[in-house]
Parts: structure tokens; C-alpha cells; sequence
């Protein structure tokens, strides 16, 4: 059995430049779907984020295993933009353990957008608390984007109490477990200080810290902002307001998603997931540069002669909207895979291919991007 | 009548990277088919490693409906393995191959046609039974190999053990593999995805065991 890779880039003036190889491609994490299949064995592999998931054969809620059709998906829990063929611009070598593609090309529909704008945010301040942070205790509020983001700052809904005359506010993005704790280190990072000029009205202001350097943040993966003061103590901090028990929750949030602390300086964290708290944030970025991406379609059957025996392909079409050109070097396919949670399905890659020569889409271009998976007997 | 024992017990190994075979071509998704005899004190007396060249039409379905998972939305119709068309739709329990102890329609199975496989093979041709009687062999349980990997290659493996407990010698021609579609908690088909015909056959003495071991494999 084998695959091809068939690409095809439609040019604003009518030409149509066609480029087939064969598919060299798919990867441990498919024979791992696979076999949690065959098996009928939970079975643990390594999601798109790099975080090792135990994708479970038969789950309670009937989330999906081995899903590479969006609009399929239960609950609609994952974007449509995570599942079936992807491109990216890395060429990278293949090797079978791979679980994201190397330089992943994201799913935009315009432009970068001439400065930053608010990207995601969170602030109901109808009913209010607050949450104390200084020294070693940290916080982090957990959050999804809706798409594509490239982040550049962060504002956070804060107040001061007691005198905080030297010290520095360091706010920063980290993965998280997906389940709302903070994971590795800071994928980028900004700091403000003069922190006695943050006001004591509890009523709180906005304060933002830009990043010192831009990270693009994408859609299925759980992130958090993460806070803390490099000082300060139980009468001298910061206090970052958030909504009230009984308030909203956040519709692609599901569930309790809250906040997380840590006591240790973000060695260990702890989320709160009794109360429907969420902290006060505006996330700010752009739009990166990237392709749109129109979801994967599953052709139909066919039974070519003379051989190959039986084929069907996966197919999927990209726009350039970005106004920029955009190389295309890898193709690949993601797949779901479903643990235990009720909510969610995780994202795996199932196979990658390095494209040999790249392909230049042009602004207003569309790439057609097809694997047809093949039997012969 | 030989004393052959089958094996009952399911059992998950992990292959070790240099258990893995490197036969599939750069880019092939299939299966090297491996074939051991052993007699009862374990001693080999035929080991065959081969490329399974056949996996045949209702692999692809199957796949096809997982892929545009759940049932309901994408479905197909697909010959079961009695001859018969299951709507074929996603679902957690698709392509398990787990056939128990004695169970001849599910998980590796073993005949003795010779005739070369085509695409649309559902069953095998001529299967050989399960039992202690003349030409029949014990079907044991089907087991499993947990993934493994290594630069090239990753695979895991499904296992069955076919004992000849009867009295004379059993060639067999023919291995197949058939997984499970699942229709309702209660209902579940079964399709024949892979039929491979082992030139000259392989025989199985009496008093002998016959380990089939399928490495599914993908190699980049």
C-alpha cells in the first residue's frame, strides 16, 4: 500500500502548475492510532504540542480516534483548522517519531493587521475578586486563542496594594498540561516596572507588558499567561482582579477553567476548578503570515485499472490571503485522538512530507494539496 | 493425536527496536508477514520472514470511514467476511483483531487455497478449521505487539498461534487477518483485510505449533 502526494498551485493568471511525488510518509503515531484501534488498548503517544496523551480505544464520551475531517467531529471541541492536511514551511527530514511539522504554516484569512490588536480576552466586571500575587507565588490564567495569534503584549486588569518601589511585573505565555497548569518555560515574555504607579483603587486599570519578542500562538492548544513580581510579600503586591463564583463560563473553554497558582516560583502548579473564576486579560497580536485553509475533504472511492486496485485521497485547498508569498516545503495530516476528557480530543500528526522543490504560493494563489492512499494486489 | 497446546492468554510485548524488519519499500504502508514452526520443547524448525503483499479492499474502507468518523455522517458499505455488506461508519471499536481462542472468523486465520489474491477478497479461500481433527488446526488467541520504532520504521504486531493437534501434518497455503466493524454494542462484522498465499505452502507437523506474526508497518 502507498501514497502519493499530488500538489497543484492555480495562478491568478489562469496556469495551473502540477507537482506529484510519492508520499514517503506516515509516521509511528499513525501505526499508534492504529493499534489502539487493533488492539482495542489505551495507548500513549505524543500530541501536535509535544505532550505525551494516552489515547483511549474506546472513551466514555465517544470523542473521536483517527478523525481528519473537521466538520466530523463531536462537539465541534476541535478547531477546524487543526485536523487533516497541513502545510508548513520547513524541510526539515522526516523521521518517524515526528509530531508536529517542523515550521507549521498557519490558518489565517488576511493580512498581518497594522499593529496589534486584542486577539482574545476576558473581563465581566459586573461581579469582581481578586487574586494576590508577589514573591514566589505565581498565577496563571489559562486560555485558547480562536486563531491564529502572533502575540506581541498582554494587559492584565490589576491593583496595588502596599508599596512595591523597586520591583519589577513579569508576565509571560507558557503551554500548559492541558489542563490549565503551566508547562516548560516562557515562549515569550515582557516586564514593566515602577509598579507604585499601578493604582489601589480596587476598582482596578488595565496595565499592558509587551513581549520582548513575538510568539505565534495557534488554536486546540491550551496556554497560560503566567504573573509574578520578582519581590514583594503579603502586604506588598499585586492583585489581579477576576470575575465572581456564578459568573460566565468561556463557551470554548469548557468546564471549569479558571486560574492556576503556584507556591514555588512555577516549579508546581494548582488549579483552582471549583469556581467559575477567570482572571481579567487582553491578549494583543496580529495576524501571522500564513495560508487559509478550507478544510480537508475525503473523496470517494475509486478502483482504477490497471492497478493500483482501489484509491481514495485526502484533499485540501489553501489561499493565499496574506498578501505576502508564502513557501510551502511539508505537508502532513492530523489526526484526533481521544482520552479520557470529556471535552476534548487531542491533535496528532499521522504522517509528513517534505516537498522536493518548494512551492511558492503567491498572494491571491491557491494550493491544492492531495494524498491518495493506494492498495495494489 | 499430538499433545500441542494453544495459547489463550492475551499478552501485549514490547518489539524491540532490533526486532524490526526492514523488508517494505521508503514510503510503503503494509505488513511483513513473519511465519515460525516450534516444536512443543520451543525449538524452531521453520522461521519464513516475508513481505505480506496483500492487503486487500476493506482495509482501505475501513480506514476511509475512520477518517470521516462518526457513523451517520460517513459511511460505506463493505462485504463482511460471511459474505454480506456492513455499513461501515467511524468508530473506537473498528479494526480490532482480537479473535479469542478458537474463533475462525476473527483476528489472523489460516487455509489452504493457493489461488493468488485479488483487491475484492473478502474471505479466505479455503480456511482451515479449528479443532483436533484431520487437516484442522487449534486456533489460539490473537495477541499484540505494543508499537515500536526506529530511524525508518515504525510497526506493531499482531500474533496467533495455530497448533496441529492432529494427528498428521498441515501444509497451509494461505494468511489472512480480519478485523471487526462495529454495528451496535451488541453487533459487531467482520472483514477480511489482509490475504497472502505463501508459495509452496508452509508446513506444520503434528505435535507442532505455527506462530503467524503481522508487523504493521509504516516506513518513512
Amino acid at each position: 500500500m502507498k501514497m502519493l502526494l499530488e500538489l497543484e498551485k492555480f495562478r491568478l493568471d489562469g496556469q495551473v502548475l502540477r507537482h506529484r511525488q510519492p508520499a514517503r510518509s506516515f509516521l509511528r503515531n499513525f501505526i499508534n492510532l492504529l493499534y489502539t484501534q487493533f488492539a482495542q488498548s489505551n495507548y500513549s503517544m505524543t500530541d501536535s504540542d509535544g505532550t505525551s496523551r494516552t489515547v483511549v480505544a474506546v472513551p466514555t464520551y465517544r470523542m473521536p480516534n483517527l478523525a481528519v475531517v473537521p466538520g466530523a467531529i463531536y462537539y465541534q471541541k476541535i478547531p477546524q483548522e487543526s485536523v487533516g492536511i497541513r502545510v508548513g514551511g520547513s524541510d526539515n527530514p522526516v523521521t518517524p517519531t515526528d509530531y508536529d511539522l517542523a515550521g507549521f504554516i498557519h490558518h489565517v484569512d488576511g493580512a498581518p493587521e497594522t499593529s496589534p490588536v486584542v486577539k482574545d480576552a476576558y473581563y465581566y466586571p459586573y461581579s469582581t475578586g481578586y487574586q494576590t500575587f508577589y514573591g514566589a507565588n505565581w498565577l496563571a490564567a489559562p486560555f485558547f486563542v480562536p486563531q491564529s495569534v502572533d502575540a506581541s503584549a498582554v494587559r492584565l486588569r490589576l491593583y496595588r496594594y502596599g508599596n512595591l518601589p523597586t520591583q519589577n511585573l513579569i508576565a509571560s505565555i507558557r503551554k500548559t498540561d492541558g489542563y490549565n497548569s503551566p508547562v516548560g518555560g516562557d515562549l515569550c515574555s515582557g516586564q514593566i516596572g515602577g509598579l507604585n504607579s499601578i493604582t489601589t483603587d480596587s476598582a482596578g486599570d488595565w496595565y499592558e507588558v509587551t513581549f520582548g519578542s513575538q510568539y505565534v500562538l495557534r488554536p486546540n492548544t491550551q496556554y497560560a499567561i503566567v504573573v509574578r513580581i520578582d519581590g514583594g510579600d503579603a502586604s506588598n503586591n499585586l492583585r489581579w482582579l477576576r470575575s465572581s463564583g456564578g459568573t460566565l463560563y468561556r463557551p470554548h473553554k469548557d468546564g471549569t477553567c479558571l486560574y492556576a497558582t503556584s507556591s514555588n516560583s512555577g516549579a508546581s502548579w494548582t488549579p483552582a476548578d471549583s469556581n467559575r473564576h477567570n482572571l481579567f486579560y487582553q491578549l494583543l497580536g496580529k495576524r501571522p503570515l500564513g495560508l487559509c485553509y478550507h478544510g480537508t475533504l475525503i473523496r470517494e472511492f475509486t478502483f482504477p485499472a490497471p492497478p493500483p486496485g482501489a484509491q481514495f485521497s485526502l484533499e485540501a485547498f489553501f489561499s493565499n490571503y496574506c498578501g505576502s508569498p508564502v513557501s510551502v516545503r511539508e505537508a502532513g495530516i492530523y489526526a484526533s485522538g481521544a482520552t479520557s476528557d470529556e471535552y476534548r480530543a487531542f491533535v496528532f500528526l499521522i504522517a509528513r512530507d517534505i516537498l522536493s522543490p518548494a512551492i511558492t504560493v503567491n498572494s491571491g494563489e491557491v494550493l491544492r494539496v492531495r494524498y491518495v492512499v493506494q492498495i495494489t494486489v | 493425536m499430538g499433545e500441542a497446546q494453544i495459547e489463550t492468554k492475551v499478552k501485549v510485548d514490547v518489539v524491540k527496536p532490533e526486532e524490526i524488519p526492514h523488508i517494505l519499500e521508503p514510503g510503503e504502508i503494509g505488513a511483513v508477514l513473519e511465519l515460525v514452526v516450534s516444536a512443543r520443547d520451543g525449538q524452531v524448525t521453520e522461521k519464513r520472514v516475508m513481505k505480506s503483499k496483500s492487503f486487500v479492499r476493506r482495509f482501505l474502507e475501513i480506514l476511509w470511514a475512520q477518517f470521516l468518523w462518526p457513523a451517520g455522517k460517513g459511511y460505506l458499505s463493505s462485504r463482511d467476511y460471511a459474505g454480506g455488506y456492513a455499513s461501515v461508519g467511524g468508530q473506537h471499536e473498528n479494526f480490532y483483531a482480537g479473535g479469542g481462542a478458537g474463533v475462525t472468523n476473527h483476528g489472523v486465520l489460516v487455509g489452504t487455497g493457493t489461488t493468488p489474491p485479488t483487491v475484492d477478497d473478502y474471505v479466505m479461500e479455503n480456511q482451515i478449521a479449528h479443532g483436533v481433527g484431520a487437516g484442522q488446526l487449534q486456533y489460539g488467541a490473537t495477541t499484540f505487539g505494543a508499537p515500536a520504532s526506529d530511524a525508518t520504521t515504525a510497526q506493531f504486531t499482531v500474533t496467533r498461534n495455530f497448533a496441529n493437534g492432529s494427528g498428521a501434518a498441515v501444509t497451509v497455503n494461505e494468511i489472512g487477518l480480519a478485523v471487526q466493524s462495529y454495528q451496535t454494542s451488541s453487533v459487531s462484522m467482520r472483514h477480511l483485510i489482509i490475504r497472502d498465499v505463501i508459495a509452496g505452502g508452509i508446513s506444520v507437523p503434528n505435535g507442532q505449533t505455527l506462530t503467524v506474526n503481522y508487523r504493521i508497518q509504516v516506513v518513512a
